[in-house]
């Protein structure tokens, strides 16, 4: 096989050689082709730019114009440089450079002999060279050209035929050669096919076998060539894969072994995964109920905390019942608890409406009141819908009740009564918070109950302590710790500030402000110097008048600590202002009843110690007599007041009487005492009855007469007047006198009151008259009044109601009938 | 003969005073008011003048302070005869000058050893 292979690759390479020489030939017939057109085309240039030098001299010598000689110059430059290109391109023919040579001499000869003197001679307005010379130099040099032309034609042709011939040489070599090569091919194709394709698809059987999986597969070795070799190999990579896949199968065994081992550990694994999750479960249940836990614990610190804390009761009770609630699992609940036991108020609810529930329940009151009877948890269970309540703004069943009693000590103060949505009972733990619970809840209501009772004891305490018109104080070493409201009040109109500044008063300030000044602060001084002594001091204020006793005592709490200094602040103007009045009464009654005391003690002491004369006795007897008698008025007119005083009004026996015989008697017996002043009475002819005391009646008249004449000190006409209309019958005496001050008039009822003229001139009087003879008056329901100018007199009137009757009963007749002469003058 | 002068607006007491004195050897003024009292003790200078103290017109105690404001009557004796009894009516009976105090009621007797008082012994002979 490798000697034909050999065969071939000769055939081959001899047919390429061929083919090569011929190839060669072809182109170096066309290099010489080629350069024999370049000749003709150098010479035929040439030949032209010796035509240009002719007809631009000869242009130029004709009209003498520079355009003819640009080619001239043109060609006369080029020339030589083409005769020596044309030269060169010749230079392998010596025949065709010979006349090369012949040309290049004629050209130089023609330029130098013959064109270039034209061109002078022109330029220098010579004449010319004759033209002939010219064209017959130059037919030479073209018939020159046209040999050489020729001659190269010639050569041009010889060529062109020896190259066909190689060309035609060319294409039968290759020809040749194609046909001997397809040939060879042809016979190596048809060996390759027997010696080669077979043993290949035997291999090429056993590789597919071997793929499919027969790795028995071999390939028979035959020969010592590439093929046998292929089979050896084949053979061993059938042998080497058998043992690979040997290999594979064992270690395929020893995978699946473990394979199983891991899927066994794997479940394992999972087993313990299960477990670890139940008990992840666990601990998240036990972390569930701790988290519950804790909440409970901290809503139970919140419910000690607002036990703990200065709550009021009601916000214990909502704790208390919150707190309980959450222990006993419940929805809804109330709670009540009492002070006292036998009552207990609804405190707090919750979820329920508390219009709906009672306001206050009694031991008598179903569960709740058994829990309170028993003091121990009463638990009621429900059918569904059996108990249903207001709560949560709609009926909802509690299917299960509680009822809590709070219980302190021996006392129950309480219940909670709780309900519960769900029928489940109390867990043991739950029963036990709850007891617990109601402990404490029961402790902080009781503690809340004294807390309000002491409170309202305090407000009551300062209630009362208000009601006080004395000022109460006490001050302690911050100032004043408790001050009711007569002591804000009196401090303030004391020392002039309220009594939150008064402590920053300078005290010589407010001693100032009252009479005297030096006692204020001597007593201040007494006060800081002994906090242990109680004190008492009096200040009367300067301006208003007032006067305030001040008591001050230490003040000692219950361990004998020192509390501080209660002051107590007692007005005593209006005492004072009595005390001062009634000091004055005594005064003048005392003169009053002295006064006719003295003529009787001096009279009966005159007779007692002279013993004299009948007539002298009996005139001293007489002044006795009539100065006892003035004397026992006064008593009358004093306890007549001081009757009043007591009763509220004067006891009266009432009797018909006619006012004119009373009048009239009075005015005879007055008009006998001053012989300054003159009685006019003018009475009615008719009799003025009414019914009343006569006695009574008696008193006011001769009130009226005596002040009429006491305050006329300068004597006149006293008038009495009598009239009877409207029902009523009138009594009015009119006096000269001093009249009475506008200012003072509203005052001359008053008891005791006694006109400014009374002490200026020293009227007598107890300034009772008048306050009594109108107590008298309208204790008949009658009224009494006065007109009075001052300086100008008075007319001092009264009306009684007439007597229904006509007659006027008893004495007086004679006085009425006197009366009945008309005015008369005493 | 001393000069003793009653001011007092009761008759009664005027007359009881003078009985009194009649046993003695005075001459006896009499004035029913202050006004009156003060005109009569200026005109006549009596030894010795009885002032009531509440009387119409002047009271007893401006007689005196008026009479003890002039100088002409030093050596006047004055004594208070009055129903007010008040320590602060004495005193204020001697602080306008009056010599001697009488509340009334009183006795004659009283009445006589306070005018051998104030007047020495031999005015009663």
């Amino acid at each position: 096989m490798a000697a034909l292979g050999a065969a071939l690759a000769v055939v081959v390479g001899l047919a390429i050689g061929a083919m090569l020489l011929t190839i060669g030939d072809m182109r170096r017939a066309s290099q010489t082709a080629r350069r024999g057109e370049q000749v003709l085309a150098a010479s035929n240039l040439a030949e032209k730019q010796v035509l240009d030098l002719e007809t631009g001299a000869r242009g130029f010598a004709l009209t003498r114009d520079d355009r003819f000689l640009a080619p001239w110059r043109s060609a006369r430059v080029a020339l030589p440089r083409q005769t020596e290109a044309l030269s060169t391109l010749v230079a392998g023919n010596p025949s065709q450079a010979a006349l090369v040579q012949q040309i290049s001499d004629g050209v130089r000869g023609y330029v130098d002999d013959y064109s270039i003197p034209l061109v002078n001679a022109v330029r220098a307005q010579r004449n010319p060279p004759a033209t002939e010379e010219g064209k017959r130099r130059v037919d030479a040099l073209r018939a020159q050209f046209a040999r050489f032309d020729a001659a190269e034609q010639r050569l041009a042709d010889a060529r062109r035929t020896e190259s066909d011939h190689a060309a035609a040489r060319a294409v039968t070599v290759g020809v040749i050669v194609l046909v001997a090569g397809v040939a060879l091919l042809l016979a190596f194709a048809a060996y390759v096919a027997r010696a080669v394709a077979r043993p290949v698809r035997r291999v090429a059987d056993a590789a597919d076998r071997l793929a499919a999986g027969d790795l028995a597969a071999r390939v028979p070795v035959q020969g010592r060539d590439e093929l046998a070799r292929l089979a050896t190999s084949f053979n061993a990579m059938g042998d080497a894969l058998q043992e690979g896949r040997d290999e594979l199968d064992s270690q395929h065994a020893e995978l699946e072994l473990q394979t199983r081992e891991l899927e066994d550990q794997q479940q394992q694994l999972a087993g313990a995964n299960d477990e670890l999750r139940a008990q992840r479960d666990e601990l998240e249940h036990i972390t569930g109920s701790l988290a519950d836990e804790t909440e409970r614990q901290r809503r139970f610190n919140d419910f000690a905390e607002t036990l703990a804390a200065d709550a009021g009761l009601d916000a214990r009770a909502q704790a208390s019942l919150r707190a309980l609630a959450d222990a006993a699992g419940a929805h809804v609940g109330a709670l009540y608890a009492g002070d006292d036991e036998g009552s207990y108020e609804l405190l707090a609810s919750l979820g329920l409406e508390r219009d709906g529930l009672p306001a206050a329940i009694g031991p008598d009151a179903g569960l709740a009141g058994r829990a309170l009877g028993e003091g121990g948890i009463v638990e009621v269970g429900h059918d569904e819908a059996t108990l249903r309540v207001r709560a949560f703004g709609q009926d909802t069943p509690v299917r299960r009740e509680l009822h809590v009693p709070l219980r302190y000590g021996p006392r129950t103060i309480g219940v909670a009564s709780l309900g519960r949505l769900e029928d489940a009972g109390i867990e043991r733990r739950d029963g036990e918070l709850l007891e617990h619970l109601a402990g404490q809840a029961a402790v902080a209501l009781f503690n809340a109950f004294v807390t309000r009772r002491a409170q309202r004891l305090a407000e009551i305490n300062r209630a009362v302590l208000d009601t006080v018109r004395d000022g109460i104080m006490l001050a302690g070493a911050d100032g004043v710790v408790l001050a009711n409201a007569p002591a804000r009040r009196l401090v303030e109109e004391i020392v002039g500030v309220p009594l939150e500044e008064a402590a920053e008063l300078d005290p010589t300030q407010v001693a100032a402000r009252t009479t005297d000044a030096e006692g204020y602060l001597a007593a201040n001084a007494a006060i800081a110097a002994d906090p242990d002594e109680p004190t008492f001091d009096e200040v009367q204020l300067a301006d208003s008048g007032r006067v305030f006793e001040r008591y001050t005592a230490p003040v000692r709490g219950p361990g004998g600590e020192r509390l501080g200094r209660t002051t107590v602040i007692h007005e005593v103007t209006a005492e004072r202002e009595a005390e001062r009045v009634k000091n004055e009464l005594m005064a003048t009654v005392s003169h009053e009843l002295r006064t006719p005391l003295a003529s009787i003690v001096g009279f009966t002491e005159l007779i007692l110690l002279r013993d004299p004369e009948p007539e002298v006795r009996r005139s001293h007897l007489q002044t006795v007599h009539a100065e006892a008698r003035r004397l026992a008025e006064l008593i009358d007119d004093f306890l007549d007041l001081q009757r009043i005083a007591e009763r509220g009004r004067l006891p009266i026996e009432r009797r018909r009487v006619d006012l004119c015989p009373l009048v009239s008697e009075q005015a005879r017996v007055f008009a006998a005492q001053s012989s300054a002043h003159t009685l006019a009475v003018r009475l009615p002819s008719d009799a003025l009855v009414t019914d009343a005391d006569p006695s009574r009646l008696k008193q006011v008249v001769a009130n009226l007469l005596s002040n009429a004449i006491k305050y006329s000190p300068d004597g006149g006409e006293i008038a009495v007047e009598g009239w009877a209309r409207d029902g009523m019958v009138g009594v009015a005496v009119v006096d000269p006198g001093l009249g009475i001050p506008t200012a003072q008039q509203e005052r001359v009822f008053e008891r005791f009151y006694r006109a400014p003229a009374a002490s200026e001139r020293a009227i007598g009087g107890t300034g009772l008259g008048l306050a009594l003879s109108r107590e008298i008056v309208e204790a008949h329901d009658g009224r009494m009044g006065f007109e009075s100018v001052e300086g100008r007199g008075s007319r001092f009137w009264f009306e009684l109601p007439a007597a229904r009757g006509r007659t006027a009963e008893g004495d007086g007749d004679g006085g009425a009938n006197g009366a009945r002469t008309g005015s008369r003058t005493v | 003969m001393a000069k003793v002068l009653i001011a007092d607006d009761q008759a009664n007491m005027r007359q009881l005073v003078r009985l009194t004195l009649e046993t003695g050897h005075f001459e006896i003024l009499e004035a029913p008011d202050g006004n009156a009292a003060l005109e009569v003790a200026r005109r006549e200078q009596p030894d010795l003048v009885f002032l009531d103290w509440t009387m119409p017109g002047l009271p007893g105690v401006e007689v005196c302070r008026a009479l003890r404001g002039d100088p002409a009557h030093d050596g006047m004796r004055i004594v208070m005869l009055t129903a007010r009894s008040q320590a602060d009516d004495r005193e204020a009976a001697r602080e306008v000058g009056a010599d001697d105090y009488i509340t009334k009621p009183f006795s004659p007797i009283e009445l006589l050893e306070k005018v051998r008082d104030v007047l020495g012994p031999e005015a009663l002979l």
